[in-house]
Parts: structure tokens; sequence; C-alpha cells
């Protein structure tokens, strides 16, 4: 609910089927006061249809009120507030058949349904509930009115939910009174356990105080205006024996105000009488804007009750409390229009998700503006990447290409490797040889076959001593073959012993 | 129907639907290919990285491997088993080099045709100069031409050496091989020359 300033100006309007008590209202809470009422009598079915109240929009231009918040309420004849115990159902049964069990009441099938639930306390399946009803046409059309009137819509509300203080009794009757009519509420423990009402509203008191008083001094007929100021200023006169104007004294208002008042205490007896409860336990509270002073107190007496709940002014500030929503403790049956409902439940998540939305379309929120930039940021690093890697590839393919010729070319030398001829130290061979001769031996003549496999050393000479030359060429021939290079040696020729001549010795070497 | 529909709750019902549909339909067209952007140009630094890195090393071992092959090309040339290409000149002048010494005299220094020198295959062959060398000395002086020519920088093969006694003193005679790397032209040529079959284990 809304949060009022204490010194703010509201508007309360109170409607039941064919009247509104508009009241206007200085501050919140039990500070709050009446500063003016007004009833307007209006047709329900152009208030449906048209949604218009030419008197409520002329009392707003009149006292200034255009802008102030309303907080409108359904009393009386047009809802109905019922306590109602169901078995367990689902969610949306359960509505239906709280709709089903109010909606006979209320004519029409478009239906504002309000509920509150109860703490439950019996023993038995099911749910303890407060339902209270309203034609849905009807709630739209004083909306709209209000609305047109330059009024802003706090609530609509159900009062008969009000919960009077907890009297030192659990039970208590509150009356509620409207123009036209009186909402009876019998509570046990907070909660409402029965709820009436009856065609009598502060209307009839009113219309009483216009009838002759039998004074002293004959018979006084007040006119309208002075009606209407003594009901609210005497009310009912009980146990008051002061003058309430010249020549006329409070006690004698009684046989003027008794009609109404019987009619009245008989409707709240029969409704103890229809709870079967004992009039003794029950403190009576009346409250309603603006009240009938004294009338608790006259009840509470007449009928034996246990007390009065609520003084006047406290009962006064309580239903003005209630009217705005505030008070403590209350029960919220918001009887607002379903599209009202879902309207202002939906306002702040809405402005939240199109806010949020306008600062994502517009504001160039952070998500795509960090992307632009971090892709800004990898283009030229993915392109430098790219052109590196081509490098590297290229390189690449330049080594690998190099390798395979150097690869080919170690592989072409290898193979003439392995098939090179071998190679002779012909110095170092004939060196060997020239320092190895034998004694009295002159070396002739050295061929050397390098074509030849293994390649051959063929050495000549003349030997002329007295060893026989065939002993010298063996053992020549044997030292040769142990040279280093020398695979193996051989005597090819020797002529003639040497001894006498010169012989002739040819040694035949095979080099490795 | 016409009780629901109110300014302000179509006004709340495009707060709630149009807005947000507009604000996704934003994100779907904005932020969210940004995104797919962004995350494929993640992958694809993430992948370029990955390549950089892999073909670095590819390259490296690439590197060492060339380096490898170039030492073992050295290594082999260094061993001097053969000529780069053919230099008939550098032969000749190293070899008169070698026997322009004292008491030696040089009769006779001839170079022949290029010959097959070996060969691993048809297309993969060595060719040689055939030098002849004739001269005439004492023994001394021809030790040392020897000596010069154990110690000679040049690929020569000695193909037939004699050695004896002349008229004017100690002859030696020498034909020589010094292997060369052919050109294909005479490559072909030698092998021709030389018989070499033409299905010889071609590379």
């Amino acid at each position: 609910m809304t949060q009022m300033n204490l010194s703010e100006t509201w508007v309360g309007v109170v409607c039941d089927a064919s009247s509104a008590t508009v009241l206007v209202v200085r501050g919140a809470g039990p500070c709050a006061t009446l500063q003016t009422q007004q009833c307007l009598e209006f047709d329900a079915g152009a208030l449906r249809q048209h949604g218009r109240l030419a008197e409520l929009e002329q009392l707003v231009a009149a006292q200034g009120l255009r802008g102030a918040r309303v907080h409108a309420a359904f009393l009386g004849a047009g809802m109905v507030v019922e306590p109602v115990q169901l078995p367990p159902l689902r969610g949306r049964d359960e509505r239906r058949a709280i709709r089903t069990r109010l909606a006979r009441y209320v004519p029409g099938s478009d239906l504002c349904l309000a509920v509150h639930a109860y703490p439950k306390v019996s023993k038995q399946p099911g749910k303890e509930l407060l339902a209270a009803v309203v034609d849905a046409t009807l709630s739209r059309g004083l909306l709209r009115a209000c609305r047109r009137a330059g009024l802003r819509v706090g609530q609509v509300s159900a009062l008969a939910g009000l919960v009077p203080p907890p009297p030192d009794c659990d039970r208590a009757v509150q009356l509620l009174l409207t123009e036209r009519t009186t909402s009876i509420q019998l509570f046990t423990a907070g909660r409402l356990v029965s709820c009436r009402d009856v065609l009598l509203g502060r209307r009839d008191f009113v219309v009483a105080c216009q009838r002759p008083i039998l004074t002293e001094n004959g018979a006084v007929t007040l006119t309208a205006a002075e009606a209407e100021e003594t009901c609210r200023a005497v009310g009912v006169p009980f146990g008051r024996e002061d003058e309430i104007r010249p020549g006329v004294y409070a006690a004698q208002l009684w046989p003027t105000l008794n009609p109404v008042l019987q009619r009245l205490r008989h409707e709240v007896e029969q409704t103890l009488a229809h709870s079967q409860v004992r009039a003794s336990d029950v403190a009576v509270s009346v409250a309603g804007a603006p009240l009938v002073p004294g009338l608790a107190e006259f009840l509470a007496d007449d009928l034996q009750l246990a007390g009065v709940a609520l003084p006047a002014e406290q009962a006064e500030a309580h239903f003005l409390a209630g009217l705005a929503g505030q008070g403590q403790p209350r029960v919220a049956l918001d009887l607002r229009p379903p599209e009202d409902r879902f309207n202002d439940r939906l306002t702040w998540p809405a402005l939240a998700a199109g806010l949020c939305a306008l600062f994502v379309i517009f504001a160039d929120s952070a998500g795509p503006r960090q992307a632009a930039a971090r892709r800004a940021e990898l283009h030229p690093l993915a392109a430098l990447l790219d052109a590196q890697v081509g490098q590297v590839e290229q390189q690449r393919a330049e080594i690998a290409r190099r390798c395979e010729q150097l690869s080919s070319e170690l592989r072409r030398r290898t193979a003439l490797t392995n098939v090179l001829p071998p190679v002779v130290p012909v110095a170092g061979t004939l060196k060997y040889v020239f320092r190895e001769l034998p004694e009295h031996f002159e070396l002739l003549d050295v061929q050397l076959g390098g074509q030849t496999q293994p390649p051959t050393l063929d050495l000549r000479g003349t030997y002329q001593a007295d060893v026989p030359a065939s002993v010298v060429a063996a053992q020549w021939a044997r030292e040769l073959g142990t040279a280093p290079f020398v695979v193996g040696a051989k005597v090819v020729e020797v002529s003639g012993s040497g001894q006498s001549t010169p012989a002739f010795i040819a040694v035949q070497a095979q080099l490795k | 129907m016409r009780a629901w529909l109110t300014p302000r709750t179509v006004l709340i019902v495009l707060l709630l639907v149009v807005a947000p549909g507009a604000a996704l339909g934003r994100l779907l067209f904005s932020w969210v290919p940004e995104r797919v952007a962004v995350t494929r140009l993640n992958h694809a630094v993430t992948r370029q990285s990955s390549t950089i890195e892999t073909t670095a090393q590819e390259g490296c071992r690439l590197q060492q491997e060339l380096e490898r092959l170039q030492q073992a090309l050295d290594t082999d040339i260094q061993r001097a088993r053969w000529l780069p290409h053919r230099d008939r000149d550098r032969v000749f002048d190293r070899l008169a080099a070698v026997f322009q010494t004292e008491h030696v005299v040089l009769e006779l220094l001839t170079l022949a045709e290029p010959a097959v020198y070996c060969a691993a295959n048809r297309g993969n062959l060595l060719a040689c100069e055939r030098v002849t060398v004739g001269c005439a000395g004492d023994y001394a002086a021809l030790t040392t031409c020897l000596d010069g020519l154990a110690t000679l920088d040049l690929p020569a093969r000695v193909r037939h050496l004699t050695w004896g006694r002349g008229e004017t003193g100690l002859r030696l005679g020498l034909e020589l091989e010094v292997a060369f790397v052919p050109d294909p032209a005479l490559a072909k040529s030698v092998a021709d020359a030389a018989g070499l079959a033409e299905n010889a284990d071609e590379p």
C-alpha cells in the first residue's frame, strides 16, 4: 500500500450501490482529521457505463483537490463480504468456488474478488478465508470517475474487513455506517465471522432529526442543515441532559430518534442471535465518517453488551485509517479490477525492464563496446600473425627444400664413395720398398698396377752375393708380406743363384 | 477486452515485451555477432600462435638437420676425393708444379680425354682426367717428387707407376687419374663411351 504524508490532504470515497460519501481528510493514521464530507447520489448504471460522477468532479474542482490521492472503498449494498470455509482445492478451483458462492448475491458475471486467508484454527481440512466481491464494472466505473475528476487512485478496498482493536473480551460487533446502509460485522478473535448489511444509514438519523421535537415550548422542527449539524454534533444523546439548542434539551431528541434506534437495535440483536452469541460477551464499536456520537453507548446499554470497544473519536480515526489502507490490525481486501491489479503489480517491473532495455539499446552497453574494442585489437594481431605464419611457413619450406637437396647430394656422394676405387699410398709404399731392399740387391724396375684388383706392385732387380738368390728372394717376399699396406707377397721369378753371376729376382706384392 | 485496453496496460506491455524484445534483438544483432567474431579471432590467434610455434620448432629441427648435412658435406669435401667440377688447368698446373724441381727433367705431361672414374649408376658417376707423366732424375729428386705427389692438393690416384733405370738416370713414369664431378653432358658422353648400361639403377 502507499505511504502517506502526515500533512497530505486526501479524499476518501465510501461507495455503496447507489450513493457515495466523499470525505476530505488531512493527515494519516491516528492524526487523520475529517475536513469535509458530502454525500453524492448517483445512478449506478450510468457510473458503470460511462464512469463519470459529475458531482465528484464539481466537488474536486470546488475544493481544489485536483491531483489529490483518493482511497475508495465499497461498503454495504453493492458488495458482499463473507467468511468462507473451503475444502482443499487448487488455486484456480478455489477462486472459482469462492466466486460461485458469492456471485449469487451480486448481479453480473464480471466480479472483482479479494481474498484474505485466516490462520487455520479448526481441525477440518481446507481453508478459512475472508472473501469480498463487488461488481467489477461498478469498481471500474468508480475508478474511472475518480480519474476523470482529477484524483490519483491509491487503492480500492472493502471496508468490511476492517478489524477493530481487540477489546477486553475477544468478541466485538462493529457497525460501519454509510449514508444509506449499515454493515453489522461480528468479529471473534480478530476474525470476521458474520457480516450483514441493512438499509439503515446515517441519512435515516438526519431525517429523523428533521421530525418535530416536542419541547416545553412546543414542537420544534429543524431544517435539513440544522438536522445534519445536530446529527453530527449531538448524535444519540445517550445520558446527556444538556441544552443542545435554545429551549431544546438532549433528552427531548429520544422520541424522534427512537424508531431508528430500535430498528438498528433489532438488526444487531438479530445478528447476535443468528450467530448464537451471547450479548454479554460482545463489545460494540461504531465506525463511520462522520459518526453518529453516542450510538455505541446506547447500543451497549440497551442490549446489555460487554461495553464499548472504541470511543467515538478513536472509532472515527480507526475508520479513516482503515479507509486509507493504514491502521493496525488490518485485513487487506484489494477490490481493484483485474487490469488495475495487473497494471499496479507490473508497473515498476515494466519500468525497470524498459529502462534496462533502453540502456541496452541506446546507451551502447559495455558488452558490445568491449567486444568491438576487443575485435579491433585482435584484427591487426591476427593479420600480423597470419603474415608471420606465412613467413615462417616459407622459411620452413625453404629450409626443407635445402635439406632435401643436401640429403640428395649426400646420398649421391655416399653412393659414389661406396664405389670409389681404393687409393694406394704410392709414395709411402715406394719409400718403404726402397728402405727395405735386401743387401747386394739392385732395384731395376718397379711397376705399380693401380687398375687391378687388388693393386699389385711388381719389383724387379739383380742380386749377386754368397747367399743363394732364391733364399734372398724368399726372405724378401716374406718381409714385404708383413708390411702394413701389403696383403701378401710372392716371388715371381728368380734366375740364377747370384753367387757367381748376377741373378734376376722378380717379386710381386698385392697391396691393400 | 476493452476494459483491459487502457493506455497504462499498453505501455506496460510495451515496456515488458517490446522493449526487452528490442534490447534482445539489439544484443542478438550487435553484441552476439561481435562476440562470435571475437571468439573466432581468439581461436584464429591461438591457432596461428600454435602454428607458428610448431613451425618454428620444425624450422629449428630442419635448421639443425641442414647444419648437420652441411657439416657432413663439408667434411666430405674436405676429404677431397674429387674435384667439384672439371678443371684441366688446375690439374695441369698442380702436377707440373710437383715435377718442376731441381735435378728432375719433366719429359712428358699429357691430359687425355676424360673417362669414367667410378659410377654408382649411369646418372651418378665421376669422371676423371687421365694424366700421363714421364720424368727423369736422380733418386733424391724423384723421391721428393713422390713426396710432393703424396701431399698434392689434388684428388689424384695412381693408375700405373713405372720406376726404373734409364739412359740418363732413374726414370719415373706415372699414369694418374684425377676425379671430378662432370656436367650432365660430359657425364652422358663418358658414360656412353664407357658403355654403362642405360638401366643401371637410375636415381
